[in-house]
């Protein structure tokens, strides 16, 4: 049975999953995209926690969260590396793209430099 | 005999995974060598273990029968998705060494090229949730390491290949989400476990499902977010496109057929809302890549498009299904029937283009100018070719769901959109391939008469290669040797079940 404080607890990581689906489509420079990935992992993580208060004594959930996060990290660094042995920066100013999800402008549509 | 047969069977299915690791095991003590002859036997090692690991598979399937456990199973559609990916394996190892062998890193690249072809099957005979979700998640990490290896000197496609990375990214953490909201059904912890069960009433296995979908309407590039991979396209070097066309995408289109389960799994009450919504994206889909392509000269963004045009089928399925006009079944057969066109039209397509910008320093389509007129046997198997493109668009609509005495009238409304838009939609696809049959047959340019520009043997016998296969299917199906009822394909005596 789920109780109130379980609601609650969902209600919380949607929000914070919905914020960082906002950060995908409004972030431009490259940490703000990593940091909302980020957030969507961690409201799954607290939502793996919170569902096994009513599943007790599971491993299952610890294996895949685990397995989960030392996938999606191993990805992320890459990410990084690669960004950082090309510029040889991390900072927004060296890497000068558009790192939004979702543009909503003809050329990006369309996959062209200028429209 | 017997002895191979035992250790296959023990095996279980992941004999052409283990197959796969060794040839990975070989080229390992070579990795940094930059000879050329190390590098030839590097890849010729490779391709020898494709093969073995394809014909392990058959072996497995033939006589192993479709074990399971709740880990990881093989049955008949397992076996179709797993020979394919490695087909496509085989025929990007081949590019590879035909195009990029200078490259001091070649070897290494095969390594990752192996190992994510491992990743790919892995994913693919994946039951439990663990093992499927790590999976996918690697292989798209494989993807983009092997894109940005291939790219290394292309600093035009820097920005392209980081953005798309961070693109890929978001895929992951939206399946990790969704994943996470299914976990409070803690019993179900694979996909054996999904089917028979009343789980689509709690909203939040509902939510999961509704997030699942959105993660793979992601991975696969279907509107509107087709943004990057367009770019992207545009940017990176030819050979490396294949990665792309023949292994990630139509991974996707794997992903779709396994996680079936939850994609064609909505409430009930939801149904119309849900073909309508799949409709819209699927006609956009369609129109929109079929009008795109129709407004580029250049060749290799006409295939980037028409390879959205066939992904905007996944959509189609969708809305057929939700709108009640097809059942489950036929419509995991039609998302099975999808990965044919990148085998027969994209493999021969890739592999000509490529060797053509390597030559022409262009992607235009102009590149095909006198084809016809100057390489009889080459245009007759790209006329053929473009032909199949034309028949498999025909053959994965269910035409007679929505024609025939009786049928049109009772559909709903939406049905009809559809039916009216993929008209459209197949008219662009029928003035691309004109337009491409129309520059094939027009006078070659000055430069490029007989003996100043030829196409090798190879992309002769490569080509031809494909027109045969292409030629005895559809002469196979014509006489009833092949047949496709419900889950099963008959080919000559031999049924394989698919679910």
């Amino acid at each position: 049975m789920i109780k109130i404080n379980n609601w609650v607890l969902f209600y919380i990581t949607l929000a914070i999953f919905l914020l960082g689906v906002s950060g995908l489509f409004f972030s431009r420079d490259f940490l703000s995209a990593i940091v909302s990935n980020q957030l969507m992992v961690i409201a799954a993580f607290i939502n793996f926690l919170n569902f096994s208060f009513i599943n007790p004594g599971q491993v299952w959930d610890r294996v895949f969260v685990l397995s989960g996060f030392i996938a999606i990290y191993l990805f992320a660094f890459g990410i990084i590396l690669n960004i950082y042995t090309r510029a040889n920066t991390l900072k927004p100013a060296g890497i000068l793209f558009d790192f939004r999800l979702f543009i909503f402008r003809k050329s990006d549509w369309w996959g062209e430099d200028r429209i | 005999m017997e002895f191979v047969r035992t250790i296959i069977a023990t095996m279980g299915p992941f004999g052409s995974i283990a197959v796969l690791a060794v040839a990975v095991f070989f080229m390992i003590f070579f990795g940094f060598s930059v000879r050329r002859g190390v590098k030839i036997s590097a890849a010729v090692l490779a391709a020898v273990f494709h093969i073995l690991s394809i014909i392990t598979g058959f072996f497995y399937a033939r006589n192993g029968g479709s074990g399971s456990n709740l880990l990881a199973g093989q049955g008949g559609i397992e076996f179709v998705l797993s020979t394919m990916v490695i087909f496509m394996s085989l025929n990007l190892l081949l590019s590879f060494s035909m195009n990029n062998m200078d490259d001091p890193a070649f070897i290494r690249i095969l390594i990752l090229l192996v190992f994510s072809t491992i990743i790919a099957n892995v994913f693919i005979v994946s039951r439990d949730f663990i093992m499927l979700f790590a999976s996918f998640t690697l292989f798209i990490f494989m993807v983009f390491q092997l894109i940005s290896v291939l790219n290394l000197k292309n600093t035009v496609a820097c920005g392209k290949i980081n953005k798309f990375g961070v693109r890929l990214l978001a895929i992951p953490a939206f399946l990790f989400f969704a994943f996470s909201l299914i976990y409070i059904r803690a019993d179900i912890r694979n996909l054996s476990q999904v089917q028979g069960q009343d789980l689509f009433s709690n909203p939040f296995i509902v939510t999961g499902c509704i997030i699942m979908v959105i993660s793979i309407g992601l991975y696969l590039c279907l509107p509107p977010f087709q943004g990057s991979y367009l770019g992207l396209i545009k940017k990176i070097e030819g050979y490396s496109i294949g990665v792309i066309w023949l292994l990630y995408l139509p991974l996707g289109i794997a992903a779709v057929i396994k996680l079936s389960p939850f994609i064609y799994s909505l409430p009930a009450g939801r149904y119309d809302l849900a073909g309508i919504i799949f409709m819209v994206f699927a006609l956009f889909g369609f129109i929109a890549s079929g009008a795109a392509a129709s407004g580029t000269a250049s060749l290799r963004r006409i295939l980037s498009f028409m390879a959205l045009f066939y992904v905007s089928f996944i959509l189609m399925n969708l809305a057929l299904f939700y709108l009640n006009i097809v059942e489950l079944e036929l419509a995991s057969l039609l998302n099975t029937g999808v990965l044919i066109p990148f085998i027969f039209n994209f493999l021969p397509w890739y592999m000509l283009m490529v060797f053509l910008e390597k030559h022409l320093k262009s992607d235009s389509i102009g590149n095909l100018r006198g084809l016809g007129r100057t390489n009889i046997w080459i245009s007759v198997s790209l006329t053929i070719n473009l032909a199949f493109w034309l028949s498999t668009a025909y053959f994965m609509f269910p035409f007679y769901r929505f024609l025939g005495e009786g049928n049109f009238p009772a559909l709903p409304v939406a049905g009809k959109i559809l039916l009216a838009g993929y008209f459209i939609s197949v008219i662009f696809l029928g003035i691309n391939i004109a337009r491409i049959i129309r520059e094939l047959f027009k006078a070659p340019l000055q430069d490029l008469r007989p003996g100043k520009f030829f196409i090798p043997v190879f992309y002769h016998i490569y080509l031809g290669f494909f027109m045969v296969v292409i030629l005895a299917l559809l002469i196979l199906v014509l006489i009833g040797k092949i047949e496709i009822t419900g889950s099963k394909i008959i080919f000559w005596k031999m049924v394989i079940g698919l679910f």
